[in-house]
C-alpha cells in the first residue's frame, strides 16, 4: 500500500520570505523617529518639488494632532521613535534586471518576480526599502500609451508631474486618521500608472514591495487612474524577513476609476510577524465604472487594513473578496468600506477568515449608503472559521442607510468544522487530518479561485494555506 | 435637571465617524416631579416587595443594556428597587402587569427586580404609556435573575407622547437550564433608548429577544442588545424588526459575545428594517465576538423599502401601496403583539398602531 500523506492545517509558512541580506557600508538609512528636521532631510534626499515638501510639513503637523484610533488591535509595541523612516538600497532604479545590484536581484528572484514578469505580466515594479529598484513594463504595453513608472520619477516627470499634483493625496487626505497623516509626511517610492481611455490590458501589471531592513518603515504611495472605458488588472504583493525588533507599513493606495473603467486589484500581503500593517486604500470609481479588490492578508503582526471603494458615479460598482488567515501571534483587522454616493450604484463583499494557534482575526466593515444613492444595492457576506480554542474571531460589521429606495443585506457566520462533515468524510476512508485540511480548503476556496494565478510561485503557496505537513 | 451622558455603548468599537459607539442621553429641562407605576393583582406564589434593598446583592452581578450610567443616576437619586419574587415550583399563568402611566412635565426614575425561584414560571407586562401630547423623562431599570429551571418573560410595550424621552434598560441572569424572554414593541415617545444585557452564566441557559418598533416623524430608536456566553451549551435568539417612516432614525447594536468556555453555545441574531420614508436614517452593527472555537454564531440583516414582489402581490389583489406599508408595518408589530398573554394590552397596541398609521 501505497504510503498515505498524512496532512494537518499548519500556520501560514513564512520561513520563505524570512531570508535576508545585511544592510552594506552603501546602504543609506536615515535616523529614527520623526521631526521636521528628518522630514526636511527627506524631502531633500529625494528631491521633492517645494510643494511636496511643504506637503510632508503639513501631514506631519497633522500626525502629532491626531490620536491613535481607539478601537482595533494594540499598537503598543509600535515606537515611532525606533522606526527609521527611509532606507535606500545601494542603487538607483533600473530598468534592466542584469543592473539590479546581486543580492537585491536575488531576493526577488527567490520571490519569483523576474519569472513572473516573463511568463504572464505586462509590466513589473519592485521596491525595496524605501526605493523602488527595478521598474520595466513591456514595449507593446508602452506604445498603447500606458504609463507605468516609478511614483517620483512621474512625480518629477514634466509630462506627468501636474497630474499627480492632482491626485495626489486627494482621495486618501492626511487628515483621514493618523497613520495617513505619517504616510503624507513620510512616503517614498511606489508605482503611478495611468491607462488611456479606451485601453485593455490584457495582461496584468505587478508592484512588490519588500522590506527587507530591520527596524524601518515602508511608505510607498500607489496612484493609478484608469481611464474612461479602460481596463487594467493590477497585482501587488509584499513580503518582509523576520527580525526581533517592529517593522512598519504605512502604504497608500489611490484608486481613480473614470467613466465605464474597470479595475482589478489584487494583492498578496505576507509581511513577517514583526510588522505593523498600517495601510490605507481607496479608490473612486465614477459612472459605470468596476472597482474589484481581491484580497489575501496572510502575514504582519498587527493589520489594519480596509479598502474603501466610493462610489460617485450612476451605476458604478464595486466587489471586494478578501481571505484572512491569523495564526499564532498575529492580529488581524481586515475588511472593507463601500460608500454609496450616486444613485444605482451596487456593492458586494465576501469575505472569509481563519484563526489557528491563538491568532486574531477581526472582519470589520462599513456599508454607508447616503441620500443621493436612489436604488443602491449591497450585500455583506463574511465567514470565520475557528480552528481551536486559542485562537479569536470577530465580526464588526455596520450598515448606514440614509435613503428608502436602498437594499442592503447582510450575512454573517462563525464557527469551527462541522464534526457531521468529518464523520461523513472519514466513514469514506479519508484520515481525520486530511478530512479537516479538505474541508478548511473548501472554505477557502471562493475565496482562492480569484486571486491572479499570475501570482505564480507566491501565491501557490499561500493561497493553499500550507496545509500539508507530516504529523 | 440636567442629564448629560453616553449610554448604549457597543462592547467592541469601531470607526468613530460611523457614530454607532455610543449614544448620549442629554436631558434639560424643568421637570420637578416624580410620577409612579401602578400594579395589577399579585398572584398566589408571587411576592411584591415595595424596598427590596437586600436584594440588591444577589443581583449585584447583572449587567443592564444601556451601561453604569444609568445605574449612577439611579443611584444618585436613591431609587430603591422593588422586587417581584416567584416562589419555587410556582407556575404563574396569569401575567402580572404594571402600569408605567406618565404624567406631562413629570419624571420618573424606577427600578425593579424579577426574580424567579428554581422550576418557576413568570409573565410579566410593563406598559409605557402618556397622553399623546405629553412631554417628560421616564428611566427605567428591570433586573431579571432566573435561578435553575426558571423562565421569566419580560414584556414592554412603549406608547409614550411625542416629547418624552424613555430609557428601558434590562439586564438579565440565568441559572442552569433557565430561559429568559424580552418581548418589546417600541412605538412612541421623542428619544427612546433601549439597553438589554444578558449573560447567560451557567449549562444551557437560553435567552430569546423579539423587538418591533415603528418610528415617524422625527423619533429616534436606540437599541444596544448584548449576549455574553460563558455557561456550556447556552443559546440565544434574538430578532429585531420594524419600520422607519418621516424623519426618523433608528440605531440598532446587537452582540453576541461568546466567551472561552462556553462549548456547543449557539446564538442567532436578525434584523428586519422596512423604509418608508427618503429621510429616514438607519444605523445597523450585528457584532459576534468569538473566543471558543466550539460554538455556531449567525447574524443576518435587511434593510430596504419594500419589494417589489409584495408590492406586486398587493396590487394584484386590489391593495394600494400605501395600504400595503400599513398592512407590513402592522405585521411587523403583531409578530410580537401576539406573544402578549393580555387582551387589553393587545388591545392598546392595535388601537395605537390604528392611530399613528391613519394619522
Amino acid at each position: 500500500m501505497a504510503d498515505t500523506e498524512k496532512t494537518q492545517i499548519n500556520d501560514i509558512d513564512h520561513s520563505m520570505y524570512d531570508f535576508r541580506y545585511e544592510e552594506t557600508e552603501d546602504f543609506y538609512r536615515i535616523k529614527s523617529g520623526l521631526t521636521p528636521e528628518i522630514v526636511e532631510t527627506l524631502s531633500k534626499e529625494k528631491g521633492d518639488p517645494e510643494w511636496m515638501k511643504e506637503f510632508r510639513l503639513n501631514s506631519l503637523k497633522i500626525y502629532n494632532e491626531l490620536k491613535v484610533p481607539e478601537w482595533g488591535p494594540s499598537i503598543e509595541g509600535l515606537d515611532i521613535e525606533n522606526i527609521a523612516t527611509y532606507v535606500r538600497p545601494n542603487t538607483k532604479m533600473q530598468a534592466k534586471w542584469e543592473d539590479v545590484p546581486e543580492d537585491i536581484k536575488d531576493t526577488f528572484e527567490k520571490l519569483g518576480i523576474p519569472e513572473a514578469e516573463r511568463t504572464s505580466l505586462a509590466g513589473v515594479g519592485a521596491q525595496y526599502d524605501s526605493e523602488l529598484v527595478y521598474h520595466n513594463v513591456q514595449d507593446e504595453v508602452a506604445k498603447q500609451g500606458v504609463v507605468y513608472m516609478g511614483f517620483e520619477e512621474a512625480l518629477k516627470s514634466e509630462q506627468w508631474g501636474p497630474m499627480v499634483k492632482e491626485y495626489f493625496m486627494t482621495l486618501v487626505t492626511p487628515k483621514d486618521h493618523k497613520f495617513a497623516a505619517l504616510h503624507g509626511a513620510v512616503w517614498s517610492g511606489g508605482s503611478f500608472v495611468y491607462v488611456p481611455k479606451g485601453v485593455h490590458l490584457s495582461f496584468p501589471l505587478q508592484s512588490y514591495f519588500r522590506l527587507n531592513a530591520k527596524g524601518a518603515g515602508q511608505y510607498e504611495h500607489t496612484l493609478i487612474i484608469v481611464d474612461e472605458d479602460a481596463d487594467l488588472h493590477f497585482i501587488e504583493g509584499c513580503s518582509a524577513p523576520k527580525y526581533n525588533v517592529a517593522n512598519m507599513h504605512a502604504g497608500c493606495v489611490e484608486l481613480f476609476v473614470k467613466k465605464n473603467a474597470h479595475l482589478r486589484y489584487s494583492t498578496i500581503e505576507n509581511w513577517s510577524k514583526n510588522m505593523y500593517n498600517l495601510n490605507t486604500k481607496r479608490a473612486k470609481v465614477e459612472e459605470g465604472g468596476k472597482i474589484e479588490w481581491v484580497s489575501g492578508s496572510f502575514g504582519s503582526h498587527v493589520s489594519y487594513l480596509y479598502p474603501e471603494s466610493d462610489l460617485v458615479g450612476k451605476n458604478a460598482h464595486a466587489e471586494f473578496t478578501g481571505i484572512t488567515f491569523a495564526g499564532n501571534g498575529q492580529n488581524l483587522d481586515t475588511g472593507a468600506k463601500m460608500v454609496h454616493r450616486a444613485p444605482d450604484t451596487t456593492s458586494l463583499i465576501t469575505t472569509k477568515s481563519i484563526s489557528k494557534g491563538g491568532g486574531i482575526s477581526t472582519y470589520r466593515s462599513a456599508v454607508y449608503i447616503d441620500k443621493n444613492s436612489k436604488g443602491a444595492k449591497a450585500s455583506v457576506s463574511c465567514q470565520s472559521l475557528m480552528l481551536d480554542s486559542e485562537s479569536r474571531s470577530d465580526t464588526i460589521p455596520a450598515m448606514t442607510v440614509l435613503t428608502d429606495d436602498a437594499d442592503v443585506g447582510h450575512e454573517a457566520k462563525i464557527g469551527r468544522i462541522s464534526s457531521e462533515a468529518i464523520f461523513y468524510l472519514m466513514s469514506r476512508g479519508i484520515p481525520e487530518d486530511e478530512a479537516r485540511s479538505m474541508i478548511v480548503s473548501g472554505f477557502a476556496n471562493p475565496v482562492s479561485k480569484e486571486l491572479p494565478l499570475e501570482y505564480a510561485v507566491e501565491m501557490n503557496n499561500l493561497i493553499r494555506l500550507e496545509m500539508k505537513g507530516t504529523l | 435637571m440636567n442629564i448629560d451622558k453616553k449610554i448604549n455603548n457597543i462592547p467592541s468599537l469601531t470607526w468613530n465617524w460611523l457614530k454607532m459607539n455610543s449614544s448620549e442621553l442629554k436631558v434639560n429641562s424643568e421637570l420637578k416631579e416624580k410620577s409612579h407605576f401602578s400594579i395589577s393583582k399579585i398572584p398566589h406564589g408571587v411576592t411584591f416587595v415595595e424596598d427590596a434593598e437586600k436584594y440588591m446583592m444577589s443581583i449585584a452581578p447583572v449587567e443592564t443594556g444601556t451601561g453604569k450610567e444609568i445605574s449612577a443616576i439611579l443611584f444618585d437619586n436613591e431609587i430603591i428597587p422593588s422586587a417581584l419574587i416567584v416562589d419555587e415550583k410556582t407556575k404563574v399563568e396569569e401575567p402580572v402587569i404594571c402600569d408605567f402611566s406618565c404624567k406631562d412635565k413629570h419624571y420618573s426614575y424606577s427600578s425593579q427586580i424579577i426574580y424567579a425561584k428554581k422550576d418557576s414560571e413568570i409573565t410579566v407586562i410593563m406598559n409605557f404609556s402618556s397622553e399623546t401630547k405629553a412631554h417628560g423623562l421616564n428611566i427605567v431599570q428591570t433586573k431579571l435573575y432566573a435561578e435553575k429551571n426558571a423562565k421569566i418573560h419580560l414584556i414592554t410595550t412603549q406608547t409614550l407622547g411625542k416629547e418624552f424621552i424613555h430609557v428601558n434598560d434590562i439586564g438579565t441572569l440565568g441559572e442552569e437550564n433557565s430561559k429568559i424572554e424580552v418581548s418589546q414593541i417600541e412605538l412612541g415617545s421623542k428619544k427612546a433608548y433601549v439597553g438589554v444585557h444578558s449573560l447567560l452564566k451557567e449549562y444551557q441557559s437560553k435567552f430569546v429577544s423579539n423587538t418591533a418598533y415603528y418610528c415617524r416623524d422625527d423619533q429616534e430608536l436606540d437599541m444596544n442588545y448584548v449576549v455574553k456566553h460563558t455557561g456550556r451549551k447556552t443559546d440565544c435568539n434574538m430578532k429585531v424588526a420594524g419600520a422607519l417612516n418621516g424623519n426618523s432614525k433608528k440605531t440598532y447594536r446587537g452582540t453576541i459575545d461568546f466567551k472561552n468556555g462556553c462549548q456547543g453555545a449557539t446564538g442567532d441574531e436578525q434584523e428586519e428594517t422596512l423604509l418608508l420614508s427618503p429621510s429616514v436614517v438607519n444605523n445597523s452593527i450585528p457584532v459576534i465576538l468569538c473566543d471558543e472555537e466550539d460554538v455556531a454564531g449567525e447574524h443576518g440583516a435587511t434593510i430596504g423599502r419594500m419589494s417589489e414582489d409584495i408590492l406586486f402581490y398587493m396590487k394584484s389583489r386590489g391593495i394600494n401601496k400605501e395600504s400595503a406599508q400599513r398592512v407590513l408595518c402592522q405585521a411587523k408589530i403583531n409578530r410580537v403583539a401576539s406573544k402578549i398573554p393580555d387582551e387589553n394590552t393587545k388591545k392598546m397596541i392595535s388601537k395605537y398602531m390604528d392611530e399613528v398609521l391613519y394619522e
